[in-house]
């Protein structure tokens, strides 16, 4: 059975931190009392959490790299 | 100091402050070409590409303007036009060079933070969305902008992107759904070992 909009549409205004206090109250109720809410609201939670994570570092040099380019840039030319 | 004023001391011909803003922005630029093109060398290219074509137009570069939505718009711009060229001349995604490699992979690419399972598959998942949702998820959730501000770059309106993010939310957890039921099933599994000890 799939979800009810009004349902995914409260989940993903949560997601974003957008939803209203009104809103709010209504995702808590809804989560405590639909087992498929609350699932579907923790998997997307968990998506948006993972996705934090992926992440690399700058490497040490990255910085001078550009500048040394820019001031290539700003030599005059012969 | 602020951005604009950094941007300033640029345009008055203090080019050495530029670096500041390199600093400031390498890491959310460079992670934005990863998320965006899944491989680490194409997105410190691109990030370093960016910085360049940046700096170059900061003199035309209009005070009352973001610094930052400027570059991000330079930067996805030039990730959009790798991702055109990939099929001619690309880099396999690090997931794909992972799997190709012998040996144990996590010593063969080191400056990756997180290369367990799970994130992986994650990537691989981002990496199959249309590149429209694709930004508009990356620049929200891996990046963390406002909706106005993902607005200003990508040039469309939030309530645009607000669907494309939700979009990509969706067709993720569907993706991830194998994943993710392992995780609560194992999550589960653990709460109730718990109560039987207590």
């Amino acid at each position: 059975m799939t979800m009810k909009k009004d349902d995914k549409k409260l989940i993903h205004k949560a997601l974003d931190g957008e939803a209203n206090q009104s809103e709010t109250k209504r995702l808590n109720e809804r989560l405590q009392s639909d087992g498929r809410v609350r699932s579907e609201f923790e998997q997307l939670k968990k998506v948006v959490k993972d996705t934090t994570k992926i992440r690399i570092d700058v490497p040490p040099d990255f910085t001078k790299n550009v500048m040394d380019e820019t001031k290539r840039m700003r030599k005059p030319k012969p | 100091m602020d951005d604009s004023t950094i941007v300033g001391k640029c345009q008055g011909g203090q080019a050495e402050f530029y670096g500041q803003l390199v600093d400031k922005y390498s890491g959310r630029i460079i992670n934005l070409g990863y998320a965006m093109m899944g491989n680490r060398h194409d997105a410190e290219d691109v990030a370093q590409e960016a910085f360049v074509r940046a700096y170059k137009g900061l003199a035309k570069f209009q005070k009352k303007a973001k610094f930052s939505s400027w570059l991000y718009q330079i930067a996805l711009n030039l990730c959009k036009d790798h991702l055109k060229a990939k099929s001619r001349h690309a880099r396999p995604t690090d997931d794909e060079q992972l799997a190709n490699m012998d040996g144990n992979p996590k010593d063969q690419a080191p400056r990756i933070i997180i290369q367990d399972e799970l994130s992986g598959k994650m990537r691989e998942a981002i990496n199959k969305l249309p590149v429209l949702y694709r930004e508009a998820f990356v620049l929200r959730h891996l990046q963390g902008l406002e909706y106005e501000d993902v607005a200003t770059i990508t040039t469309v309106p939030a309530d645009t992107v607000r669907v494309r993010a939700y979009r990509a939310r969706e067709m993720l957890r569907e993706s991830m759904a194998p994943n993710v039921d392992t995780f609560w099933r194992e999550k589960a599994a653990k709460e109730k070992g718990k109560g039987r000890k207590e």
